[in-house]
């Protein structure tokens, strides 16, 4: 049983983000790839509520968002064409702002999220994985195996 | 039940073993139309309380594990997981478990079986009044965290109801927080309308109905149950599993969860939560494995039942991260909070991105699922603050639990209040939900810790754990070296203190928690700015004044 001690605190900020999301974005990204590999280069398209390639938007790209690993990285500038490109540096969910003025000089901004892949199988992930499951399912299994086999009393 | 011995018809069989023609009454009679006294020490009392058994080690097992398997396995391993840097948790997590989790989980079924007691009595025997005022601080820090452990099992029942339909529509209007239809999207917007409106009071009305339905019996009721809840969450789990490995670089989640980040280990706050996981996670510091394990016969094997039990908590875990990362990579769900944002918004939103006709149906496994697993957690609570008033008071089975329930109906609706106090939504919305996170703060943020701090000293310095060993090694072919013994006297005190410490530095630091909060309130609950001081102050006195007067309340009925 466990249940985590400030759970609810940022919970119900949770929902005030999308909802802010939603009021405040007045655009959106369109990511060229589903799922970008790390080190492989993407293009992102920046577009405004009328879907009209924004140039000149700042991107930013924040690694494993709300985590301790948490890592933001400037991007860069769209192009004219509203057009930029992202080579990813680190596998796990991203979240991808763009921001930029119209001339109203009201900030405007958009957001999605994307997974990044891992290039290969990650060896020590892989190892990690084998270990565990062998000490935790292989050694319950096991141990429960005997049990039933055996027919022991409590 | 206590009885009195000219109103039992009995013989004594042996040292430990009675027989009387009204046992059937108190549900404790055996195939052989026994009832076992495992701990009379060769005497019969002038009183003395019919306890239930075990009938079978699986039995057993699957109750401790069901009960340490909870809302917490299926969502909160994940969330903290992830906030924790995936591979970078799970080694400090996988020590954890071998350094503090098996050895006080071994600790724990040790001091129940040795004393055939509760949590209460069984500190009272190796350490007096002291020891059951430990006990007695614990049941009731554990009352608390039953009370809102229950309204969150309302909600889940809640939204198992909403997932049969309406929780996958795409938004709904909330009137008491002034939200429109598009406002904001479910699931989010079901369960804000659900949380400010008195449904959840029905709910917990049913929870608690379940829970009673469940433990009327005591181990006997508790039993069968367990048998088809904790394979059917197995199951459940396993067709999560498949779901989420089968989706588009599902597997590349799981390759997220395990894969460390050695830097991000240097953290403290990384240990910090491994070990804080494992603590939680195993159910311990709340009296439950102690209480379980007093219904064991002495004869039993506990250190590999606690190896058992702990393991297939673990592995429990290891599956439902497997699952819920595969989910959360292949939909690119960003999981900003914790437990509760991932059970209700979060983990449904991905459920919500299933092809149209697979969504109801993994959805209402979901929330069968999370109901089964909250269920099978609550039990063990409830019985374990059975056991121990029975213990001490010597109440029929039926009195207490309707004592227990009625308190806690009481206690978890205060969890369900649903006063909007912040409509903007930039915390937690009700005043419920307001409460329930500044409760569990406390409870588990200390509560729980220094229960398993102080428990480890009672039996590390006052009894010596090397009475603890040598019983456990009588009926074990595992045996307990001197190791256990540095384990429970040093290491397990000194790193419970540390994550203590650690907290209480982080409180002091950046200010009492919940006191932040005073910003968000709406003009009319301006006053709840002092609510966490209160808060603070009523589970303090509850918990150690309530503990003083239970204590000194009345003698033990085994006593003689």
């Amino acid at each position: 049983m466990r249940y985590e001690k400030h759970a609810v605190t940022i919970f119900a900020a949770t929902v005030f983000a999308v909802c802010s999301h939603d009021a405040a974005a007045r655009g959106r990204l369109i990511l060229h790839e589903r799922f970008p590999t790390r080190g492989q280069e993407m293009r992102i398209r920046v577009e405004d509520e009328a879907q009209n390639p924004v140039g000149g938007a700042i991107v930013d790209v924040t690694y494993r968002p709300g985590s301790k690993v948490e890592r933001v990285d400037h991007v860069g500038t769209s192009s004219s064409d509203g057009m930029i490109t992202w080579t990813p540096t680190q596998a796990g969910i991203a979240t991808i702002t763009a921001t930029w003025s119209e001339h109203d000089q009201m900030l405007r901004s958009s957001q999605a999220s994307v997974s990044v892949k891992f290039p290969s199988p990650p060896a020590d992930g892989i190892l990690i994985m084998i270990v565990a499951g062998v000490l935790l399912v292989g050694g319950s299994s096991i141990r429960l195996f005997y049990m039933l086999r055996t027919q022991q009393a409590p | 039940m206590s009885l009195q011995n000219s109103q039992v018809s009995a013989a004594l069989l042996g040292p430990n073993i009675l027989t009387y023609k009204s046992c059937e009454r108190y549900n404790s009679i055996f195939d052989d139309g026994l009832c076992r006294f495992s701990d009379l020490g060769g005497r019969l009392p002038h009183k003395y309380i019919v306890r239930g058994q075990w009938k079978s080690r699986v039995g057993f097992i699957l109750a401790a594990s069901g009960s340490a398997i909870g809302l917490g396995n299926v969502v909160f391993f994940s969330a903290n997981a992830y906030k924790l840097g995936g591979g970078a948790f799970y080694l400090p997590y996988l020590i954890a478990l071998f350094v503090i989790g098996i050895p006080v989980m071994i600790l724990e079924f040790g001091l129940g079986n040795f004393s055939g007691r509760a949590f209460p009595e069984s500190l009272y025997r190796i350490a007096g009044k002291r020891g059951e005022y430990l006990g007695w601080c614990a049941n009731l820090n554990a009352a608390f965290l039953t009370a809102y452990y229950i309204a969150i099992l309302a909600w889940v029942a809640g939204m198992l109801v909403g997932s049969f339909a309406a929780l996958w529509k795409t938004s709904m209007p909330v009137p008491a927080f002034g939200l429109a239809t598009g406002d904001l999207a479910n699931p989010d917007a079901y369960f804000f309308d659900m949380l400010s409106t008195w449904k959840p009071i029905l709910y917990v009305a049913l929870v608690w109905l379940l829970n009673v339905l469940i433990v009327r019996k005591g181990v006997e009721s508790i039993e069968p149950v367990t048998k088809v809840f904790v394979p059917l969450m197995w199951v459940f789990m396993v067709i999560l599993i498949i779901r989420g490995l089968t989706l588009e670089n599902g597997v590349q989640g799981v390759y997220l969860l395990f894969t460390p980040d050695f830097a991000a280990m240097k953290d403290p706050a990384v240990w910090q939560g491994a070990f804080g996981q494992i603590f939680f996670t195993l159910s311990l510091g709340l009296g439950i494995m102690t209480a379980y394990a007093s219904y064991l016969p002495k004869k039993s094997d506990l250190t590999q039942n606690s190896i058992i039990t702990s393991l297939l908590n673990c592995s429990f875990e290891y599956i439902a991260g497997v699952a819920i990362f595969s989910l959360l990579f292949a939909f690119a769900v960003v999981p900003q909070a914790h437990t509760l944002s991932m059970t209700f918004f979060v983990i449904p939103r991905g459920i919500g991105e299933l092809p149209e006709g697979s969504v109801a149906v993994v959805g209402v496994i979901f929330f069968a699922l999370l109901l089964l697993a909250g269920l099978s957690s609550s039990v063990s609570l409830v019985e374990a603050l059975v056991a121990s008033m029975r213990d001490k008071f010597g109440w029929s089975r039926k009195k207490t639990i309707t004592i227990t329930a009625v308190t806690g109906i009481v206690g978890s609706t205060c969890f369900v209040l649903p006063q909007v106090v912040n409509s903007g939504l930039e915390n937690n919305g009700t005043l419920g939900l307001t409460l329930l996170d500044l409760v569990d703060h406390w409870v588990f943020s200390y509560g729980l810790l220094l229960v398993g701090l102080f428990e480890c000293l009672f039996v590390g310095w006052v009894m010596g754990p090397d009475k603890i060993r040598e019983h456990l090694n009588v009926n074990s072919p595992i045996k307990l070296g001197l190791w256990f013994d540095t384990l429970v006297k040093f290491v397990i005190p000194i790193l419970l203190a540390y994550v203590i410490g650690f907290s209480l530095w982080s409180e002091f630091h950046d200010g009492l928690y919940g006191m932040g909060y005073a910003r968000y309130y709406d003009e009319d609950f301006a006053f709840l700015k002092f609510l966490p001081v209160v808060l603070l102050g009523i589970w303090l006195a509850v918990c150690t004044g309530g503990a003083a007067i239970l204590t000194h309340k009345g003698k033990y009925q085994s006593a003689v």
